[in-house]
């Protein structure tokens, strides 16, 4: 309806406005630190690996765990980057071609995640038999559980699984980048239908791929657990968060006087709504996992989750549960301060603190020599959690200056410039 | 429609004026929210993107009506749980503790669900003063194009700027193809 006359929309479109900021002390900066603390987490849980000192080793641990939380993380954030430039795609979503490209360079990150993947997931089953995925160990092997599963959980068929899911990922997502490119190049309207077309076999196979990792990365930490709901408590989790990273990286680049007139509060609402929407399914989904396991009580179930809430984990329970879920849910119910880009830039940094809370809850108590899971954080956590995250947020700050901040050429541009949301 | 013919002494409802297509229709809204009308509405067959600034309309309030619906079911959840769970049968099911939040936390969400739901449809209703059996737009032949192809506004009389010759005026100055004047339904 109301679209911008073609005029206005010229000058929006052109020079300084849809270019990057120069950021290259920046994002060396991000990525030095970054693989400083890597660096250091990854120091400590070798050096302790195989020492007799109890502390040592638990300090090992976890640096290793820390370390496998931040490659969790930077996976996360990028699948959520996927998924929704696959979902934009699939649903014609014209209100989001100005948004899109942010999100693509979320996605990128994947190549990366896989290099961040090797310490935790390749080389677990080289260096840390069975330090950080109980069941690689061979004293488990003797364990009748641990038999009874075997045919999935051997370190085969685990590695072959590992790869499948990198090779899908970031097939999906440099095709994705790439045709994205290509149309700012060509100007070619029929890449768009193109990726629609990847993007609905992608996002079937995107989910059995990001289910399986779940179960994979996450749930196989305790062998012993199970619960069928983990694959999508794992995309719950991560689905917000992307788009509240990418909400920080639009409203980074406005304060910085780019996408002027481009990205309104308009789009921010959108996003907001949608943070809103994954926020209530994280809840929904986290509460039956819950639920039915604390119903049926019974033991082979309900260990994960009394662990979780003995000690002083019991206060971070209660914490996640109001933190990722009750107040963001209460904030982001109100219409005017979705809008307002300053209130869902905060909320956005809550929400992501609490994902990394998240993964942190899910893999850290399984980090212990013996029943001692040790203190509930040390420096070396914020360490080995800081490091992958920080080079992929390095490295995103590189991809956002390498390209216009938009895609160009999108057919659906003219209707993300005039978008608004109608009471 | 066998109406009786209005005599001029019979109390006029208000006045309709017709237009062309839903830019016009915004247009002049514009011009009759400028002019500081408050008892009036537009009409039109389907739903017309930035109507609601063109008529200064203000945010609705059934929000505040379903989240209201919404702490009645949570505190009546409650109430009913805890109540008849911890303190007047308080029964051993299954080892469970009398009042555990989780077996009871399908009760809240459901209620409080289900009187939003009642509360979004039931408010809805009353503010657009309904359900009713007829209404004085119905009494022009022209009106029944507001659900097919035609674009109205209808200004009433009980409005405090409305007089007659001026309003009919701007509607007129504002584009409109047709004016009529409606009458009051007979009680």
């Amino acid at each position: 309806m109301s679209h911008a006359s073609s005029a206005d929309a010229k000058a929006l479109l052109s020079g300084d406005n849809i270019a990057a900021p120069k950021a290259s002390s920046l994002w060396m900066g991000l990525l030095g630190v970054g693989l400083i603390c890597s660096a250091i987490a990854l120091f400590v849980a070798f050096t302790g690996l195989n020492s007799d000192d109890h502390a040592a080793k638990l300090l090992s641990k976890h640096a290793l765990s820390a370390f496998h939380i931040g490659f969790i993380v930077t996976l996360g954030l990028a699948l959520g980057g996927l998924i929704f430039v696959m979902i934009l795609h699939q649903v014609g979503a014209g209100w989001s071609a100005l948004i899109r490209r942010q999100l693509e360079h979320i996605m990128a990150s994947l190549p990366w995640v896989l290099l961040l993947s090797i310490p935790t997931i390749f080389f677990a089953t080289i260096f840390f038999e069975g330090e950080l995925f109980h069941w690689m160990d061979p004293h488990a092997h003797d364990d009748p559980i641990y038999q009874a599963k075997s045919a999935f959980l051997n370190v085969n068929f685990f590695l072959l699984r590992s790869v499948i899911y990198f090779v899908v990922w970031i097939g999906l997502s440099t095709t994705l980048y790439r045709q994205s490119l290509k149309q700012d190049a060509t100007g070619d309207r029929w890449i768009s239908a193109k990726s629609r077309k990847l993007s609905a076999i992608g996002i079937v196979i995107f989910s059995l791929t990001t289910a399986f990792a779940a179960f994979d990365w996450l749930m196989a930490l305790d062998y012993h657990w199970f619960s069928t709901m983990f694959g999508v408590y794992f995309f719950a989790g991560f689905a917000a968060p992307a788009l509240c990273l990418l909400t920080l990286v639009l409203v980074v680049l406005r304060r910085r006087g780019r996408l002027n007139g481009l990205v309104t509060d308009e789009h921010f609402h959108d996003l907001g709504k949608l943070m809103f929407a994954f926020t209530v399914f994280w809840g929904y989904i986290g509460f039956s996992q819950y639920f039915l396991i604390w119903y049926a009580n019974i033991p082979e179930e309900t260990s994960w989750f009394i662990r979780r809430k003995t000690g002083d984990w019991e206060l971070f329970s209660a914490a996640l549960v109001w933190g990722r879920f009750v107040i963001p849910f209460v904030l982001l119910m109100n219409r005017a301060l979705r809008k307002n880009p300053a209130v869902l830039s905060f909320v956005s940094v809550w929400l992501l603190v609490f994902f990394i809370a998240d993964i942190y809850y899910v893999v850290r108590p399984e980090a212990r020599v013996g029943q001692d899971g040790g203190a509930l954080f040390t420096w070396v956590d914020f360490v080995g959690i800081a490091g992958p995250i920080l080079i992929c947020l390095g490295l995103l700050v590189r991809r956002i200056g390498s390209t216009p901040l938009i895609p160009i050429n999108d057919p659906r541009l003219p209707e993300s410039l005039g978008h608004k949301n109608h009471i | 429609m066998a109406k009786t013919k209005a005599t001029n002494t019979d109390p006029n409802w208000g006045v309709l004026a017709q237009y062309e297509d839903p830019a016009a229709l915004t247009h002049a809204c514009e011009k009759v929210r400028d002019a500081g009308y408050k008892d009036w509405d537009a009409y039109c067959p389907f739903p017309v993107h930035d109507l609601n600034e063109a008529m200064g309309l203000r945010r609705s309030k059934v929000g505040w009506i379903v989240i209201t619906g919404a702490c009645t079911g949570l505190i009546l959840a409650f109430l009913m749980q805890w109540g008849t769970s911890a303190v007047l049968y308080p029964t051993v099911i299954a080892g469970k503790p009398f009042w555990a939040w989780e077996q009871f936390t399908p009760i809240f969400f459901e209620l409080a669900v289900l009187i939003s739901a009642f509360g979004a449809i039931f408010g809805m209703m009353a503010l657009n003063g309904l359900p009713r059996l007829s209404h004085p737009l119905f009494n022009s032949e022209q009106f029944l194009r507001a659900s097919d192809d035609a674009f109205f506004i209808a200004i009433e009389s009980k409005d405090a700027n409305y007089n007659e010759a001026t309003t009919r005026q701007l509607l007129e100055d504002a584009g409109a193809t047709s004016i009529e004047m409606i009458e009051e339904d007979q009680a």
